[in-house]
């Protein structure tokens, strides 16, 4: 039903705040941690930007770089342009990927512009931010000993009536 | 949604609960519940996980445009080396925070302590 898109934005605020409220990852991923992690400069690792958009969302999306060089440990940004060519407000929602899947579980986002709806005026062009950090923890996972690319890659879908996406959190 | 953006920019975002992307569990075959992952045969999905502190608030009026600029400005004659442009990068976080883009949050917990150290040693330095 039409309503339910709809309502799925206010409700999953109202879940944010009933459970997210102060709660933390648990595994450390506060800002004490990032405030005390290390940066491990002998492991440089090169981290590649992809960027998709669903086949029938009209956006313009790309990364502003293709690639950054960054140590675990240490916070990075980067930018991703988006794009709204059309005549009409289009309302789009993305999602992400890390390859390897392995490494995933070290890229922590700080901060980015993903799984909230973000709504472009016609014609309109902004930035979109990504903060994030490699945990330190990586460089003890003898799986990832031979991991020096990653890749980040979003995908933008639009939000459109009666469509849902699986939110991380919300199921 | 006006009132959410107010909000948002703030107190933040609230943490999200999430999963550490740890689980094994295997999923379902090929209904894996995420988006990328139809094909992939193995049984660790890729499990998105919310960013710490929510979603940046759109730049929609380009504010912070010029303090992105001299840092893609800086990546780019560093080679695309992060550690290089941290103080630009600070800068553009601060430009955010300066106009509500951003919740507010000492810039130590953004990973900042050590150019926050150097800022205030150079202070007193001076005196």
């Amino acid at each position: 039903m039409v309503g339910m898109s709809y309502a799925a934005v206010p409700l999953y605020r109202l879940y944010c705040q009933a459970t997210g409220m102060g709660g933390t990852t648990g595994a450390g991923h506060g800002s004490e941690h990032i405030e005390s992690m290390q940066p491990v400069r002998d492991r440089v690792i090169r981290v590649t930007f992809n960027a998709d958009v669903h086949s029938s969302m009209q956006w313009n999306f790309k990364p502003q770089q293709s690639e950054i060089f960054v140590v675990p440990g240490e916070t990075a940004l980067a930018f991703y342009k988006a794009k709204n060519p059309t005549d009409k407000p289009i309302i789009g929602i993305s999602t992400y990927n890390v390859i390897p899947f392995e490494a995933g579980q070290y890229f922590n986002k700080i901060q980015c512009f993903c799984f909230e709806e973000q709504r472009l005026n016609p014609q309109e062009e902004v930035d979109m931010p990504v903060f994030f950090y490699i945990d330190p923890e990586f460089v003890e996972d003898p799986k990832m000993a031979k991991v020096d690319l990653i890749t980040l890659s979003y995908t933008f879908f639009e939000a459109k009536e009666g469509q849902k996406l699986p939110l991380p959190g919300y199921q | 949604m006006s009132s959410a953006l107010w909000r948002r920019s703030v107190f933040g975002c609230p943490r999200w609960r999430a999963s550490d992307g740890r689980d094994e569990v295997p999923a379902p075959f090929p209904f894996t519940g995420d988006m990328s992952t139809a094909m992939n045969f193995s049984s660790k999905s890729f499990k998105p996980r919310p960013p710490d502190k929510g979603a940046f608030p759109l730049d929609h009026f380009g504010e912070c445009s010029a303090f992105k600029e001299r840092f893609m400005e800086c990546l780019r004659n560093s080679g695309y080396e992060s550690g290089a442009c941290r103080q630009r990068a600070m800068a553009y976080l601060e430009c955010r925070m300066d106009r509500q883009l951003m919740a507010n949050e000492p810039l130590e917990k953004l990973g900042f302590k050590d150019l926050i150290d150097e800022k205030s040693e150079e202070k007193h330095e001076k005196f």
